[in-house]
């Protein structure tokens, strides 16, 4: 369902700091995949998430979504069938407004129209029985300014807005890097649920190495720039952290550098 | 003491509050000091004089509300497809529109003593005052309805966010250029809207009435946020009202008492506006203050 064939960008071209970010990604997604992806930083990562969004064009190469060619599509346009979701919480959500004007923002991504009333009854119904099914309590505090919850909290209402019209395509960055262990543990639970209810294509980059093998069906591993390991099937399931640190080892000839997956390692 | 000076200041409040109701919108919603104001204001003053000069009231006002929101979309094009600062979008259009307005009114100052105003159907009925009472009143009541009812819209609801976080927007599958847009197009024109006003209630247009609307503007959100505080959106519209009006009236009371003299106005509303944005910096200070004072008792 999506195709990225040949990708390339290349920042701050022709001047001595030129990076090129991004050198050819080949990558075809199934429909309902779950991948996860890994790799140090600096490897591209957040790049081709980005190129994928549309936030900015990339030099070459192309990205087809659906059969539908969305190389040059502008980003919000994208949006409508790319949710996003980011390592911090603020970005997500506009602190200023009340949870269900921030659930009524993402649901307008449904067929409703402009000058169409944002928060109908029966939205409002539908948003608390969405954010009922988070179990935090969430629900009954609809009308509470965003900026009022905790980071989690923020999180998990964003994953909820991000899956509130069904997405065609899911993308998690980090998206629990910022919260601690327990909570992290809990939105990624609800990931794995979200997901699996709907069936959404999703691509997820974590720095917790266990957590990539064991959510998803499939793990790509990303260095300079370049998918370097794209494991699924049984490969994948005989494999376990130090096996992929080795197989690391092996692809790219250095540890895998990134202090976090270091801590990550024993758990 | 003559206590009428309350009653004109009422009404010269209400006639403000469109321009306080356009300041709301882009200083709190879209969260751009947005310096257009002052040109608009004029542009809006200008229109309407000249139409209801030639016998069109009520076109006029209609034409101000127009010619303002035109003012605000070049400032929206200059500030999203030419990527220019917000503030100096706006002061380029304002610049800008000095040689507009000149060129409408066609000379620096018109006169409407002997031309219709948008009131003067209702003069015979009511008093003078009367009608131009209730007319203003009525057109700042279809405003602030307006508004609110159009906040709760989608679109509404995503100029709420363009100032908010802007990528959200953005992930909602809008683009923010276009909610920036409409809400600088919707808040010029409610500013020209109220230059419309002005104008014909006053009965004459003068090129420099324009100057430091941006300052009044901001005084009358924010005197109306002390009585207000910053609720709902509702609640905030009206508070924009209710703040141009007391600003009036707390001028007036200064000029009648002899506080100060006419020429001071300026100064003083800027003070004011400065004074009041300044509050959270200097409660924090004072806390910080207080903190280490505290930590110094106990060592």
């Amino acid at each position: 369902m999506l195709k990225i064939t040949d990708l390339h960008k290349t920042f701050l071209k022709g001047t001595p700091n030129a990076h090129h970010a991004l050198r050819g990604i080949n990558l075809t997604l199934n429909d309902g995949d779950f991948v996860t992806v890994i790799g140090s930083n600096g490897a591209g990562k957040s790049t081709l998430f980005n190129a994928i969004a549309g936030s900015f064009l990339c030099d070459s190469g192309s990205i087809v979504l659906d059969g539908q060619d969305i190389t040059f599509v502008k980003e919000h346009r994208r949006a409508k069938q790319i949710s996003r979701m980011f390592q911090d919480p603020m970005l997500g959500t506009a602190p200023d407004l009340t949870i269900q004007e921030n659930m009524a923002l993402a649901y307008s991504k449904s067929v409703k129209g402009m000058l169409s009333w944002a928060l109908s009854k029966q939205d409002a119904q539908l948003f608390r029985e969405t954010l009922a099914q988070l179990n935090m309590g969430i629900e009954d505090r609809m009308k509470t300014k965003m900026g009022q919850l905790s980071g989690g909290q923020r999180q998990a209402v964003a994953l909820m807005m991000a899956t509130l019209v069904t997405p065609r395509l899911l993308l998690l960055d980090e998206h629990t890097a910022a919260l601690d262990p327990v909570t992290a543990e809990k939105v990624l639970d609800i990931t794995r649920d979200v997901v699996a209810k709907h069936s959404i294509t999703t691509m997820m980059i974590t720095h917790n190495i266990a957590s990539a093998l064991s959510m998803g069906n499939r793990t790509i591993m990303m260095e300079q720039g370049q998918i370097v390991l794209d494991l699924s099937g049984p490969e994948r399931d005989n494999l376990d952290v130090s096996g992929l640190l080795e197989l690391y080892r092996q692809r790219c000839n250095r540890e895998l550098d990134n202090d976090r997956m270091l801590l990550n390692h024993d758990n | 003491m003559n206590l009428n000076f309350l009653l004109d200041s009422g009404l010269l409040g209400l006639e403000y509050a469109m321009l306080a109701l356009g300041v709301y919108i882009t200083f709190r919603i879209l969260n751009i000091p947005d310096l257009t104001v002052d040109g608009s204001f004029t542009f809006g003053l200008a229109v309407s004089a000249v139409f209801a000069a030639g016998g069109h009231p009520f076109l006029g006002l209609l034409m101000a509300l127009l010619a303002g929101a035109v003012a605000g979309c070049v400032t929206g094009l200059l500030q999203t497809r030419w990527g220019i600062h917000p503030i100096l979008a706006g002061i380029l259009t304002m610049s800008g529109l000095y040689t507009i307005n000149i060129t409408v009114m066609g000379s620096p100052n018109i006169s409407l003593i002997n031309s219709n105003k948008f009131f003067t159907f209702l003069e015979d009925a009511l008093t003078k005052d009367g009608a131009r009472y209730l007319t203003v009143g009525v057109i700042v009541l279809l405003c602030v309805g307006l508004l609110a009812l159009f906040f709760k819209t989608s679109l509404g609801l995503c100029i709420r966010a363009t100032g908010n976080n802007e990528a959200m927007v953005r992930a909602s599958s809008i683009n923010p250029n276009f909610t920036k847009m409409v809400a600088l197009a919707l808040s010029n024109g409610l500013v020209a809207l109220s230059g419309g006003v002005l104008a014909q209630c006053q009965g004459y247009a003068d090129i420099n009435s324009g100057s430091g609307m941006i300052v009044i503007g901001l005084a009358s959100v924010i005197i109306g946020e002390v009585f207000f505080g910053r609720r709902s959106i509702l609640l905030c519209l009206i508070s924009a009202v209710v703040g141009s009006v007391v600003y009036r009236i707390i001028i007036a009371l200064a000029l009648q008492l002899d506080l100060f003299d006419a020429n001071a106005l300026k100064l003083i509303s800027a003070v004011i506006v400065a004074v009041t944005l300044a509050v959270p910096a200097f409660k924090t200070r004072f806390q910080n203050w207080r903190t280490r004072r505290e930590a110094g008792k106990h060592a």
